[in-house]
């Protein structure tokens, strides 16, 4: 957690989540809203959900404990790891963490810290030293599992800079012969950049969005030139545009329209589906703030409001009482892709979002494919 | 009563300021303009002066205009986008302004003064959204 005055505090976050869990019957409900996420999805489950009543008592057991509060994150918390001397120099524009490394943007540069792997438990798992990475003055950051670190830099464009030197595919983007882990790969205006497996989408408040195809042929990584997104899509109107692995789309007026995007039909030309309505309601383009899409659904920031578009077609609303700070999803995480973590001047609230792991992956519209046990998901008659 | 072009010494500790032409002139083809009055464009410097909301050579200036806590509308760039983030240069003599786009790296704030805007009263919120190039 990073404070308003700098510092950051680290939490036992998994003692700290069994201390709110009182009843044994509440364990599996706790252990999968707040530090499992993914457990649910298992595919060793999924017969389980053809039977009614097991998945009626898996829901029942979530709604239990649907509105608890966690109040213990306190600086005397009990659970509080260490906050001394963990102090950065500015309020990061954004954050990342690859390999043991913590990275953050500030208004002068890209800098990091490292985060011993010994034990992450201990006060001095976060080196004191900040490391500086480069002086682009970066907006957004996006770290792939490859190891390429993309930087949003507006009007200065995207620029990637190489964290894994060692990774197999590293000779498209970045050169190795000249010994230069930086290099800028679009010079259109980027405010965003999100990752679609190995391709990327440039996003941006102030210029056309882009999207870039990066695939890999005979165990080489190429690219495509980059695209205006708009192309995709057959509403040529005022929109904003936003993407998540499989998945991209565009807010209008009308209505929210989505293209299917397939990484491994980019060769054959085939990785594009026809755009399709999936809501229909008008959508104000110009108070949104940002987006992002996660396995449960699609999250906008409003002038006033967030919306949650859930992937199982609900809509939740959350309107502001006092002004939202900063709001945060975990889409790299193992454990907390299901919640959503708001920042108010006091307090955090996180919220935990636990409906998708019923829903059919495969014929999904909102929000990102859960992937990883496709060839099972296949076979489930749901 | 102030008039475009004019030079006057209304900053809190006696900085002049000038009242530039091309910055009050709707439709400029290179300078983005104001559109908000003289005296609202006056108590933003002087405000900026005040709270010395400043990078570390003192060269340039920022300030935001609020109403109930929001960002409000300053300027226009070019091509007609609307601006919100007042920026003032020193020239060594006196100062001018002018409203910035935050979306374009040569008219965003310097580190050091996003902490400066917070001590200003400017809430976290709207620090963050300018931070990250968003909408105000």
């Amino acid at each position: 957690m990073i404070h308003a005055d700098k510092t950051i505090s680290s939490y036992n976050w998994e003692k700290m989540v069994d201390s709110f869990n009182e009843k044994e019957t509440d364990r599996l409900a706790y252990e999968c809203a707040f530090k499992n996420s993914k457990f649910f999805y298992n595919p060793d489950y999924l017969s389980f959900y053809k039977d009614d009543e097991f998945r009626s008592l898996v829901v029942e057991k979530i709604k239990r404990i649907k509105d608890i509060q966690l109040s213990n994150l306190y600086p005397n918390s009990k659970y509080l790891i260490s906050s001394k001397y963990k102090k950065i120099d500015c309020l990061p524009t954004d954050i990342v963490v690859y390999k043991n490394k913590f990275y953050f943007a500030c208004a002068d540069g890209v800098f990091y810290k490292k985060i011993s792997s010994l034990s992450y438990y201990s006060p001095h798992a976060l080196s004191p030293s900040t490391y500086y990475l480069t002086d682009k003055k970066a907006v957004n950051l996006n770290v792939s599992n490859g190891g390429y670190l993309y930087l949003s830099t507006l009007d200065d464009g995207l620029w990637v800079y190489l964290l894994n030197r060692d990774f197999e595919y590293s000779d498209i983007l970045v050169d190795k012969k000249t010994n230069k882990n930086l290099k800028k790969i679009s010079k259109e205006h980027s405010s965003f950049v999100n990752s679609n497996y190995s391709s990327i989408f440039i996003g941006s408040h102030y210029s056309e969005s882009l999207f870039y195809e990066i695939y890999y042929d005979k165990k080489k990584r190429k690219s495509k030139p980059p695209f205006n997104i708009k192309q995709l899509f057959t509403y040529k109107g005022k929109s904003f545009f936003i993407t998540g692995q499989d998945k991209m789309y565009q807010f209008t007026n009308s209505g929210l329209y989505m293209v299917q995007f397939i990484q491994s039909k980019i060769i054959s030309g085939e990785e594009f589906s026809s755009p399709k309505l999936v809501i229909e309601r008008q959508f104000d383009i110009d108070l949104i703030v940002s987006a992002s899409v996660e396995l449960f659904g699609i999250v906008i920031e409003f002038k006033d409001k967030l919306e949650i578009l859930l992937s199982d077609g609900k809509i939740e609303t959350i309107e502001f009482y006092e002004s939202l700070i900063n709001w945060r999803t975990f889409p790299r995480s193992h454990n907390y892709t299901n919640q959503l973590h708001l920042v108010f001047s006091n307090h955090i609230e996180i919220i935990s979002i636990n409906h998708d792991f019923l829903i059919n992956q495969i014929q999904k519209r909102i929000g990102i494919r859960y992937a990883d046990f496709d060839y099972y998901r296949d076979k489930i008659d749901y | 009563m102030i008039r475009v072009g004019d030079v006057c010494e209304i900053g809190y500790n006696g900085e002049t300021y000038n009242f530039v032409k091309y910055h009050h002139q709707v439709g400029h083809p290179k300078k983005s303009w104001w559109t908000i009055k003289l005296k609202v464009e006056s108590s933003l410097f002087f405000d900026m002066t005040k709270n010395k909301i400043m990078s570390s050579d003192k060269k340039n200036g920022y300030n935001l205009m609020l109403i109930n806590k929001k960002a409000y509308e300053i300027g226009k760039d070019i091509q007609k986008n609307k601006l919100f983030l007042a920026k003032f240069k020193y020239n060594n003599i006196n100062w001018h302004g002018y409203p910035a786009n935050h979306y374009i790296q040569k008219d965003r704030p310097e580190e050091e003064v996003y902490s400066k805007l917070e001590y200003s009263g400017i809430d976290l919120s709207i620090i963050r959204k300018l931070k990250k190039g968003q909408k105000l």
